[in-house]
């Protein structure tokens, strides 16, 4: 903080700290940059420093005190430092997840595969080439909403990092793409902000990865990124948001998707620790036909909070989404489920559901969970429905009679409810390593 | 095998059990039957170990063990099965998936080492034969959304598997078919043996054609009021449980 330690910190210093960054970022910026994007960076600062981090009463953030969290935490809010030695990543990829990488170590490109096939064109932001310019004029800020959020308004006022993905017309990439995000701590907190934009052009198909993992889980970071994906008619995605090694992390991850006509959407979010992780999931339907899955695990112990914020916007007839959430909160930790469905006037025959279930394990444990319905149309079919409870004594005694223990039985009990999550995830290698993620998690709360 | 001796049990403050007696010996088979809500599912969960019953008085022994001392799993190690009334859905938990873990549990008891895949595959095989169960069935989420009918037959599955001393059939019978009655029937015959013994709560005699009870016990308000051979469940067949209210209203008046 490049405030006084002596004095408390406050909501309008942490503020402030971002303006003045902002100006700097300005001046450093050189010539290279879209006039539509300089633009929009300035109206971004504007609303940030006029809305500010959220506080107190600001509904959307009212269960998630971040601001509290980043104005206790001794992160180091300056702009990152450039990368001079590009330090030893390997160790922490998942081996056995074969695809295009890129590495990104405190918001910066670190590393990234060379191998793209015809179909898939990655630049970086910092780095765009000239025939790049239409594309960013045409989807760059258009969906991620910074007059709604202030972690939007922020990353997109200060971004400078991230990668620009394309997936030509009536192709299909094999492999996944895989998004790595390590934060590392060692010579300082971190703070960092990666911006990404996706579009999966006409009958494309692609699978992506997004990996967030804290290298040094007792330090804390801040990691601020802002994901805008379009898909086009007919595309296809897989998104997985892994965060399996977020302890230490305040993560705020706000991904906007908007899909066309016929397009097909699969998003897998896993989130098993962080000191606090907020996921704004928004999902615009701008076509007929587009089917949207959505579905979650958080598994949050200790002090963690994790929350998911979802907003699904169904605005053109005859779509299908469905969500499921579904957490196990354990110790003094805290979940957060909101799942908005919006239906407008003009999507009849929309068929939306969405569930969220929990299972509590310790008394000071707590979930706090929405559902929130909006129809205007009348040709609907719309369910909801939220549970949060214990393990449920009838099976734990039932497994008993059968020579389990009552904590294997609860184990296996809890490892069913939240491996149903897997079944979403196409690609083996990174279903394994979930499972033995999730495995490691219950069975050793159990042995404890 | 099992003495249980002046058994009073209640839950949430009802009393249901009223002093039972029952005595079973190895290679035995005992009916119990009795009207609804006489307190025949109390006794089997009280026997198997559920918590949410108080036994305010009285004693069990299983196999010279304080059996009201042990947990529901210690009790399943020591050979206790029960096949229950309504058992339990557990979504996401397959049959194959938790039995293997059973039946390593109860080896591991025994001093037994535990079963590779491929040994307890084998031993699944084995038993889906005797029982004549689908595996698409014990590859399902236990119970869940299986017919009545399925869920009894996944009971004595289980119970061929774990081969228990003492088997507790609370209305196995209840809602099978008549092949699948045969089935099940001929399931406890073949696991019979001198060693083992059987519990069978039934409502019907057509049952007891095909399991044939060395004892016919009648539970009536909490308390087993009438014990005799399987002549008594012709009897309560032909004249239904009025005569023995009756008789029981003497007995206490
Ligand atoms: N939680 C409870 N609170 C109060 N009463 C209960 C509770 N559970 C069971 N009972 C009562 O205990 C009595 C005995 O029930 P039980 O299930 O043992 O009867 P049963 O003999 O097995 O009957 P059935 O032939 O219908 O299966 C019934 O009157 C039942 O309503
Ligand atoms: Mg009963």
């Amino acid at each position: 903080m490049p405030v006084d330690p002596a004095m408390k910190t406050t909501e309008q210093n942490l503020r402030d700290h971002f303006t003045e960054q902002f100006s700097d970022l300005t001046q450093s910026l050189n010539g290279g940059q879209v006039p539509e994007i300089k633009q929009l960076r300035s109206e971004a600062i504007k609303a940030f420093t006029q809305k500010g981090f959220p506080q107190g009463k600001e509904e959307e953030y009212k269960y998630t005190p971040i601001t509290k969290a980043l104005l206790r935490s001794e992160i180091n809010l300056q702009s990152p430092a450039e990368v001079s030695m590009i330090p030893p990543f390997n160790e922490h990829l998942l081996p056995e997840l074969k695809g295009h990488i890129l590495v990104f170590w405190n918001g910066r490109l670190v590393y990234s595969s060379e191998d793209f096939p015809e179909s898939l064109e990655v630049q970086q932001m910092d780095q765009l080439g000239a025939d790049r310019e239409d594309l960013m004029v045409k989807y760059f800020g258009k969906i991620s909403n910074y007059k709604k959020d202030a972690f939007a308004a922020l990353n997109t006022a200060l971004f400078n990092h991230g990668s620009l993905i394309t997936v030509k017309e009536n192709s299909k990439v094999d492999l996944p793409v895989i998004i790595y995000h390590l934060s590392d701590a060692r010579n300082g907190l971190v703070y960092s902000q990666t911006r990404h934009l996706v579009v999966v052009e006409k009958n494309a198909q692609v699978t992506l990865v997004e990996i967030c993992k804290n290298l040094t889980p007792k330090q804390q970071n801040f990691h601020n990124t802002v994901s805008e994906i379009y898909l086009k008619e007919q595309a296809k995605l897989q998104l997985n948001k892994v965060q399996t090694g977020c302890s230490g992390m305040i993560l705020v991850d706000n991904t906007d998707i908007n899909q066309l006509e016929g397009s097909e959407l699969m998003c897998n979010t896993i989130t098993t620790n962080g000191t606090i992780v907020r996921n704004n999931l928004n999902i615009t339907i701008d076509g007929m036909d587009c089917t949207s899955h959505m579905n979650g695990l958080y598994l949050a112990k200790g002090t963690d909070h994790i929350d998911n914020h979802t907003l699904v916007d169904h605005r053109i007839a005859n779509s299908f989404s469905d969500e499921l959430y579904k957490g196990i909160i354990d110790d003094s930790a805290t979940g957060v489920f909101n799942g908005k469905i919006y239906v407008q006037p003009d999507a009849q025959k929309t068929n939306a559901f969405q569930s969220n279930k929990n299972i509590l394990l310790s008394d000071k444990a707590s979930m706090n969970t929405k559902p929130q319905l909006e129809i205007w149309a009348d040709d609907v079919k719309c369910s909801h429905g939220a549970t949060t409870g214990q393990i449920d004594a009838e099976q734990v005694f039932y497994l008993r009679t059968r020579g389990l223990d009552e904590q294997q039985a609860k184990g296996l009990l809890l490892y069913a409810f939240a491996t149903e999550f897997l079944e979403h995830i196409s690609l083996p290698a990174l279903s394994d390593y979930l499972e033995q993620v999730i495995a490691d998690r219950l069975y050793r709360k159990i042995d404890e | 095998m099992l003495k249980v001796e002046n058994l009073k049990a209640s839950i949430e403050g009802k009393q249901i059990l009223n002093g039972v007696n029952l005595s079973v010996n190895p290679g035995e088979i005992h009916a119990i039957m009795g009207p609804n809500g006489s307190g025949k599912s109390t006794l089997a969960s009280v026997l198997a170990g559920r918590d949410s019953y108080q036994v305010t008085e009285g004693s069990i022994s299983f196999l010279n063990q304080d059996l009201l001392e042990m947990a529901p799993e210690d009790r399943a190690r020591e050979g206790l099965f029960l096949a229950f009334q309504y058992p339990v859905e557990i979504p996401g938990v397959s049959t194959t998936n938790f039995l293997k873990t059973a039946v390593n549990q109860i080896r591991e008891h025994r001093g037994q080492e535990a079963l590779d895949a491929v040994t307890f595959l084998k031993l699944i095989k084995e038993k889906m034969k005797l029982v004549e169960i689908d595996n698409s069935l014990l590859s399902r989420a236990l119970n869940d959304g299986f017919s009545g009918g399925e869920k009894k037959r996944n009971e004595i599955f289980q119970m061929a598997v774990l081969e228990p001393r003492l088997a507790i059939l609370d209305e196995t019978d209840s809602g099978l078919d008549i092949d699948a009655l045969r089935i099940v029937a001929n399931g406890v015959n073949t696991l019979r043996n001198k060693d083992n013994a059987t519990i069978v709560v039934t409502h019907y005699q057509r049952l007891l054609d095909y399991i044939i009870p060395d004892f016919v016990h009648v539970l009536y308000n909490g308390r087993i009021v009438k014990s005799g051979t399987k002549e008594l469940a012709k009897k309560l067949e032909e004249k239904g449980y009025d005569w023995i209210r009756e008789n029981e209203t003497t007995i206490a008046g």
